[in-house]
């Protein structure tokens, strides 16, 4: 393809650059307009069935919520006035806005500005509406003391806001538009009865909202066009009243109906990512026929670098909690790149070089962008891609066809979906436009439920029991009773786990019904049901078992010092472990010194980790979940190592009291794998990825030099290849900057394993004296300029 | 089968050969080059490494070593002359500060350690042998090779080539490519600094080309030893003139290891670090007056 090296030669056009700068430089606020608009909906359609109540509520929305349109934009449409604006949501949580609207502003994590006004309304008016009728509040009444007792092992989650990580059926989205959407549920509505019948009204409401929305901007644009004369805005009042009653056609209409889909989404559900998916293919169609009908590929890129700042237009107003779970406002618009077909062959197209270099010219959160690797990934698409990698961004972040699609497949998805799976939020894997996935049902800290296992139920850093008293490490005579007893301890807090998300999951059928996703979620409108009722065609619930690192290196140290070597008593080791090593530096030396860990391809270790996994993903398998569907084990914590690690005493890996856990979800404990990269992939192979369905995540470090030359971005291709090879479902990198490095001086156990590779031998950073450490920052800095 | 001495595997070397590649490092080297990057390579015998940066210094290696070859004052010290490397101070030491390096292992035990990571060779990575000096112990690395090239691994050697010449006649079955260095062209200076003639390195290097070897010629470039405008000039007109196709590649000096010097208590002689982009342009200039038209850069 010479289309390859023209679309590398793209620069950033103009227009991008000035959109992006006046959206970054624009204050975020937390914003209560739609909250207003939701209220005064609902206390006017009080009686009505749930679902009609909620179709009235976004259609209100879409018709009153004040909408703008920068001059220079091609690319239209918001949920707020302001960009990055936070949505207070009171149908799914009010009192914790209550809690906390006067610390947004300035708590540690994802912060926004307030308006005083806005806060006094929201009491006055908002509040008492919704207090002990929001989905958190019923939660909390229904199952608030359960949930508390399991939280420090298991947290629950979708608790306080809507259902996200779904990626819907934008194919039929575009071939539809809302206009005929409304046709294909207007076609059901008379031999509908019941619940039904409510359904197929819903959606019907839905859609006329979603038009109106569009016609809203149209006519805004064209006012704007008739002041300003800029010829973009004509463009867009055309094509927004075009959407309003008919089908894309174009690749500009096609984006536009894209990003008025997820804009309209995120009205109706508020909710922590609905994700595009396999972009590159389904718009591929729309690109070819402007392609022929003129449009230049700098024009293509330009408008698909509009729809990527507006990918960072929207963000997710999360409570401080959950921001420090997942940090960075996460509203996850996931992209994905390259891939299959259905056939088997390579799906890579002009689309996918765009998108990367798109993504080379932004470098911003959104969307996030993962690359589909197989083992006949064509070499142009993985060098690009590695250039990408190396500008530092993170993205795109890397998934294997070769181990998803089996994993998928073992769950019971078909081959003909699994061929065509996307991703959804950071890291969880979906089927495209058929699938609720329920991927964030829950949390399990398996290194907590071994704390607990270790110390006869109690819990180290409150002295309270919370979990099952079998024991502790003096009474466990064997390392096998051990492992018996921390079989005993996961079962129990499994058991109520499910007991919680199930409750929880009912919620959302009662109080959450979305009629606009489930028209675009097949098979609800077949079905007549929306997906919080099992409409959909797959229904999953997914758990997070964290994290199996921690777990390895724990048992792999209790096992080696305690049973088999004798060099430690138990009663020796529970001491330093209580006093979270307080007089025991040589024990804590030990443990982290002494026993091989995780991540260095040390087979015995690895397999502790890969044991404890399995057995959890088998757990899962005994359940049901609320829709009917079943149970998958992710193993990924995005931030989550951090508040995660702040619940777990001092562990026997020598990890300190409530330091994080290992982060990702399958990388190895920080500092801890000392044997470089490929050492690194051989153990974390060994986890069953076939039973991690759900989504895994492996972060990995590289200095920037890696990628400055062609031979290192080569070698940089060839590691992907084995990744793809050893069947590891996910990796992402990050790039060192000046930072990591500084951090690597200050805290050297933390990045052991962080290598200068020269020719002849290998240095390790952490072992340089202080000079060369400087010069290698400088250096790295000064690169990366 | 044959044993060797080993003292250091790296995986994912980028940097020894074309390729996603795994090292092996033998000991034993008869330069002394004053700059090496393994100083704990040079000796065939194993050595005790102390890491002072991560000892603890609570003195339970001091406590449990039998030849009181241990001291601890500001660090650790060690009496070379009194220990015998038996390792109890690496069973002792709680921080795994200590360490023996130089390992004896079979050639099968050092091609399962190469071949542990050749999912990732791809097309062209593969196995290289290093140093020390590869050829001292080439009985060994004749047979490791062998093993891996049956197992379909590309095999690669870094050598300085001061060996007989059965030596490396030896190795080209078993080599796919060598590295040469050749780090002076005047013998003199080879030997006032490296402790060695040149005359054997050059006459097998011209074997080597003679048996139509794959060999890439490298020459480390050393501020105040190598990297003179003399001495490069020398060796580009001398291969120049031995193999007029001859790959050249030019390696700037690296201070990292001036750590490893440090944690042997020694001095490390050369001053100053790698060299800018501007020099290493002048020296290229060199290679390509004397006609060397494949200059190696990374």
């Amino acid at each position: 393809m010479n289309q390859i090296k023209q679309i590398a030669a793209l620069p950033c056009p103009e227009r991008i650059q000035i959109l992006k700068e006046k959206m970054l430089a624009e204050p975020r606020y937390a914003t209560i307009e739609q909250a207003r608009i939701i209220t005064r909906s609902y206390q006017a359609t009080e009686g009505q069935p749930r679902c009609i109540q909620r179709a009235r509520a976004l259609k209100a929305s879409l018709e009153e919520i004040t909408i703008r349109i920068e001059p220079d934009e091609r690319i239209v449409g918001n949920r707020t006035p302001g960009v990055r604006g936070g949505v207070v949501f009171p149908e799914t949580g009010a009192s914790w806005v209550d809690r906390e609207f006067e610390t947004l502003p300035t708590r540690p994590q994802d912060q926004f500005q307030v308006h005083q006004e806005d806060i006094r309304e929201f009491r006055e008016e908002i509040l008492p509406y919704w207090k002990g009728h929001s989905l958190e509040d019923k939660v909390r009444e229904a199952i608030g003391p359960q949930v508390d007792e399991i939280a420090k092992v298991v947290k629950i989650n979708q608790k306080d806001h809507s259902q996200g990580h779904i990626c819907p059926n934008t194919k039929k989205w575009l071939q539809l538009g809302p206009s005929g959407i409304r046709a294909e549920a207007e076609s059901h509505l008379e031999s509908s009865r019941g619940k039904n019948h409510d359904f197929y009204e819903s959606v019907i409401l839905a859609m006329e909202g979603a038009s109106r929305f569009m016609e809203r901007y149209a006519e805004l644009a064209w006012e704007m066009y008739q002041e300003t004369g800029k010829e973009n805005l004509a463009q867009v009042a055309r094509t927004c009243r075009k959407l309003a009653v008919s089908p894309a056609e174009t690749y500009d209409e096609a984006l536009q109906a894209t990003w008025f889909l997820y804009v309209i989404l995120q009205m109706e559900g508020n909710a922590s990512s609905f994700s595009p998916g396999r972009m590159d293919q389904y718009l591929y169609p729309y690109y070819q026929a402007s392609r022929e009908n003129s449009m230049t590929l700098e024009d293509a890129l330009e408008l698909t670098e509009c729809l990527w700042l507006k990918f960072n237009q929207l963000v997710y107003l999360r409570n401080s909690n959950s921001a420090k779970y997942f940090a960075g406002f996460p509203i996850g618009f996931n992209v994905a790149i390259g891939g299959q077909n259905l056939d088997g062959s390579d799906a890579t197209n002009e689309l996918s070089y765009l998108f990367l270099q798109a993504q080379s010219h932004l470098l911003l959160p959104q969307p996030n962008l993962s690359l589909r690797i197989h083992k006949n990934s064509p070499q142009d698409l993985l060098e690009t891609a590695s250039r990408v990698i190396g500008m530092g961004s993170g993205m795109p972040q890397v998934f294997n066809d070769e181990a998803v699609i089996p994993a998928l497949k073992s769950h019971g998805v078909s081959h003909e979906d699994a061929m065509n799976y996307a991703i959804v939020g950071c890291v969880e894997l979906t089927t495209h436009g058929n699938a609720l996935g329920w991927s964030d049902a829950a949390m399990f800290n398996l290194v907590k439920a071994l704390e607990l296992t270790l110390h006869n139920g109690v819990d180290q850093l409150t002295g309270q029991k919370t979990g099952l008293d079998l024991g502790n490490l003096t009474t466990y005579k064997t390392f096998e009773e051990l492992e018996e007893a921390y079989a005993k301890q996961i079962d129990y807090f499994m058991d109520r786990m499910v007991e919680c998300v199930t409750q929880v999951e009912k919620m959302h059928e009662a109080l959450l019904p979305t009629p606009f996703l489930s028209s675009v979620i097949d098979d609800c409108l077949a079905t007549g049901r929306d997906v919080t009722q099992g409409g959909a065609h797959y229904n999953f619930a997914g758990v997070q078992a964290i994290q199996a690192a921690n777990v390895a290196d724990s048992l792999a140290a209790i096992k080696a010092l305690v049973y088999d070597e004798k060099k430690l008593t138990a009663q020796e080791l529970l001491d330093a472990l209580k006093t979270n090593f307080e007089n025991a530096p040589l024990v804590r030396s030990m443990l982290v010194n002494k026993v091989p860990k995780y991540g260095n391809d040390i087979e015995w270790v690895d397999q502790l980790g890969a044991k404890w996994v399995n057995y959890f993903a088998d757990g899962l398998k005994k359940y049901r979940n609320g829709r009917g569907g079943i149970y998958q084990m992710g193993l990924y914590t995005v931030s989550a190592h951090v508040p995660m690690g702040q619940n777990v005493a001092a562990s026997a890996d020598g990890r300190y009291s409530q330091e994080p856990l290992a982060d990702g979800g399958v990388s190895a404990m920080a500092g801890r794998d000392t044997h470089g990269p490929t050492a690194l992939l051989q153990s974390v192979a060994r986890l069953p990825f076939e039973k991690a369905s759900n989504g895994t995540l492996l972060n990995m470090k590289f200095l920037p030099r890696f990628f400055k030359t062609d031979t290192g971005i080569f070698k940089f291709t060839q590691l992907l290849r084995a990744v793809c090879r050893l069947g590891i479902s996910h990796v992402q990198f990050n790039v060192l900057n000046e930072e990591d490095l500084l951090a690597a001086q200050k805290y050297p156990d933390r990045y052991r394993g962080l290598t200068v590779r020269v020719a002849g031998y290998t240095a390790y950073f952490t072992e340089l004296a202080k000079d060369l450490q400087d010069e290698i920052i400088a250096r790295t800095t000064y690169e990366a300029v | 089968m044959k044993t060797g001495v080993i003292f250091e595997l790296t995986r994912f070397a980028t940097h020894d050969g074309a390729g996603l590649r795994s090292t092996l490092f033998l000991k034993g080297c008869p330069l002394s080059c004053p700059w090496c990057q393994n100083p704990e390579g040079i000796p065939p015998e194993p050595l005790l490494w102390h890491n002072p940066k991560v000892c603890l210094q609570c003195g339970r290696c001091v406590a449990v070593c039998p030849t009181g070859a241990l001291t601890l004052t500001d660090r650790i010290h060690v009496n070379r002359e009194a220990c015998t490397c038996c390792g109890s101070c690496v069973d002792a030491c709680p921080a795994a500060a200590m360490s023996i390096s130089g390992q004896t292992v079979t050639a099968r035990e050092a091609a399962d350690m190469l071949l542990r990571d050749q999912v990732f060779f791809g097309p062209d990575g593969g196995v290289t042998l290093s140093g020390g000096e590869v050829l001292s112990q080439w009985q060994f690395a004749r047979e490791v090779l062998d093993l891996c090239k049956q197992a379909g691994a590309d095999t690669a050697v870094e050598t300085c080539l001061l060996a007989p010449q059965s030596a490396v006649e030896a190795m080209l079955p078993v080599a796919d490519h060598f590295l040469v260095d050749i780090k002076f062209m005047d013998p003199d200076l080879h030997r006032s600094c490296l402790g060695a003639e040149n005359h054997q390195i050059l006459e097998n290097y011209q074997f080597l080309i003679s048996r139509g070897a794959d060999v890439l010629v490298r020459t480390p470039l050393i501020p105040g030893y190598t990297a003179t405008e003399d001495n490069i000039r020398a060796i580009a007109r001398y291969l120049h003139q031995t193999d007029p196709n001859v790959r050249y590649e030019l390696l700037n000096f690296n201070p990292l290891c001036r750590s490893k010097y440090d944690a042997l208590e020694e001095d490390y002689p050369v001053q100053g670090g790698a060299l800018s982009a501007a020099e290493m342009d002048s020296f290229y200039d060199i290679l390509v007056q004397e006609g060397i038209s494949q200059i190696i850069k990374e």
